[in-house]
């Protein structure tokens, strides 16, 4: 680190100019403080200097703010780079010297936490709009729970499937939303995503913006964008930059969508949405299906199948179907 | 660089070729790289160089290097997650994607800068700071969520501009 003035400054008036930088950056500054302020620089060329580069650093801060880049190098640095000291003398100095220059009230001293759990039976899908702007699908048989800290947007996929449209976080300004699996941590920033947890595998489409996944046992982590989709378990990614299929969307329309689906995945898909189980043979995977069908009428769904394929589906017991080819 | 005395230049010298080897191995075991901790073992003795003042008063000479060398190590790693984060942000930002060389090289310097500014300060005094000059919330916002009291986020404001001023300056 070089100093921008050949001259350096006494470290007291340094320690005066910080405490007039707080001061000046409060949210309501009397004109007392100001014209206070006006007198101190003038008292001085030190102070000046020392103004000087205070407003030098500012800029410098101010330019990585207007740059969603350098925001997000910032943000990301964990505090493991952040080496701490410990917190000398002069801190606890200040805290009397700022006491005593200025006059402040407490704020209600309050923690905003906010922690709940939501969950779907099976057949239900559920439009879930959280407090920062968030819009959250959960599909069939799947639940959650959430949890918005001061600094992270926590969603934790316990079982089943979520699509997120995510809220800008106006108020706490891009607080990080990240969704939790057993297999690790996906971090998104401004998008539309899919995760879909099932089988010791979460499988991530993106259909825009871009998500962070990190694999709970792996030290780095790979960036999906718009149109991709990622498959991964704790130990690492299994597939990667697949294109995205639209049937992990269409569900939010409550639309079970078959773009040249073989048969037995097709049912595969359906049984997540219904108590009974329809029993496909591995034969029929042959047989591919295309068209949009409503998740809300399977019934509806099986005579469409049946129209369009040469099978027929019947009921074995109470909780089992079979479909078989027609003969 | 202010210029070496004779009896200076002697020590630092003497002081390489005592302690480099124990220096290097100390360097290469942090790092595990053995390239890596030559470089920095040459770092170390250039920072030496560069405080000429402090060689004739080096009672633990052992102790000092070995803070030096800390220092560098952890400006390594700094350096190493700023970049890769910063790649990972241009892929994250497409706006800002593909800036030329030059403007790059400029953005990463900067980046590097503010977080060894950031580096100096304590966690709840580093969090108000950024949230006031990068995210620009005002106090009152900045203690909601931290939950402390405004006179206290004064306080930790002034703390960190302290630090940035007392870096700059080259104190600390």
């Amino acid at each position: 680190m070089h100093p921008k003035h050949q001259a350096v400054i006494e470290d007291q008036v340094l320690q005066e100019a910080s405490i007039w930088f707080a001061i000046l950056q409060s949210d309501n500054v009397s004109r007392e403080d100001q014209q206070k302020w006006r007198e101190w620089l003038s008292q001085h060329p030190a102070n000046q200097l020392a103004w000087e580069q205070i407003e030098g650093i500012q800029a410098e801060f101010n330019q990585a703010a207007n740059s969603s880049a350098s925001q997000y190098v910032i943000k990301q640095t964990p505090s493991r780079f952040f080496a701490s000291k410990t917190t000398s003398l002069f801190s606890a100095v200040l805290i009397i010297i700022v006491s005593l220059l200025t006059f402040s009230f407490f704020t209600p001293f309050y923690s905003e936490m906010d922690k709940r759990h939501f969950q779907t039976a099976v057949g239900e899908t559920r439009l879930i709009r959280l407090a920062d702007g968030t819009q959250l699908w959960l599909n069939t048989n799947s639940s959650i729970d959430t949890q918005f800290t001061a600094d992270l947007r926590q969603i934790i996929l316990n079982k089943g499937e979520i699509f997120i449209s995510s809220g800008k976080d106006k108020e706490y300004h891009h607080r990080p939303l990240v969704v939790d699996t057993k297999d690790g941590r996906l971090t998104a920033l401004g998008t539309r995503f899919n995760v879909r947890y099932e089988n010791n595998k979460t499988s991530l489409s993106v259909f825009e913006g871009a998500v962070k996944t990190a694999p709970s046992q792996q030290p780095t982590a790979i960036i999906t964008q718009a149109g991709e989709q990622t498959i991964f378990n704790q130990q690492k990614i299994l597939t990667n930059s697949l294109p995205v299929d639209p049937v992990n969307e269409a569900w939010t329309n409550g639309i079970l969508l078959a773009n040249d689906m073989p048969l037995c995945d097709f049912i595969t898909e359906l049984n997540r949405y219904q108590e009974s189980m329809i029993i496909c043979p591995n034969e029929l995977n042959t047989l591919r299906l295309m068209g949009s069908y409503p998740l809300n009428n399977i019934p509806r769904v099986l005579t469409a199948v049946e129209h369009s394929l040469p099978v027929h589906i019947w009921q074995v017991n109470k909780k089992i179907w079979r479909i078989d080819k027609t003969r | 660089m202010n210029n070496l005395t004779y009896q200076q230049d002697k020590e630092v010298t003497a002081l390489y070729i005592e302690h480099k080897s124990w220096l290097h191995r100390w360097l290469r075991n942090k790092l595990q790289c053995d390239e890596l901790a030559r470089d920095l073992v040459q770092s170390t003795f250039v920072r030496l160089l560069l405080k000429p003042e402090t060689i004739n008063e080096l009672k633990q000479p052992r102790a000092y290097l070995t803070t030096i060398a800390h220092g560098l190590v952890n400006d390594y790693w700094r350096r190493q997650h700023v970049e890769q984060a910063y790649l990972e942000a241009l892929a994250l930002y497409p706006e800002e994607l593909c800036p030329s060389e030059e403007h790059r090289a400029i953005a990463l310097d900067t980046l590097m800068e503010l977080v060894s500014l950031l580096a100096n300060m304590k966690k709840p005094v580093r969090n108000a700071f950024i949230l006031s000059q990068i995210e620009g919330l005002t106090y009152r916002q900045i203690s909601h969520k931290l939950a402390v009291s405004e006179r206290t986020i004064k306080t930790y404001m002034a703390d960190a501009m302290l630090q940035c001023l007392r870096v700059k300056n080259a104190y600390s």
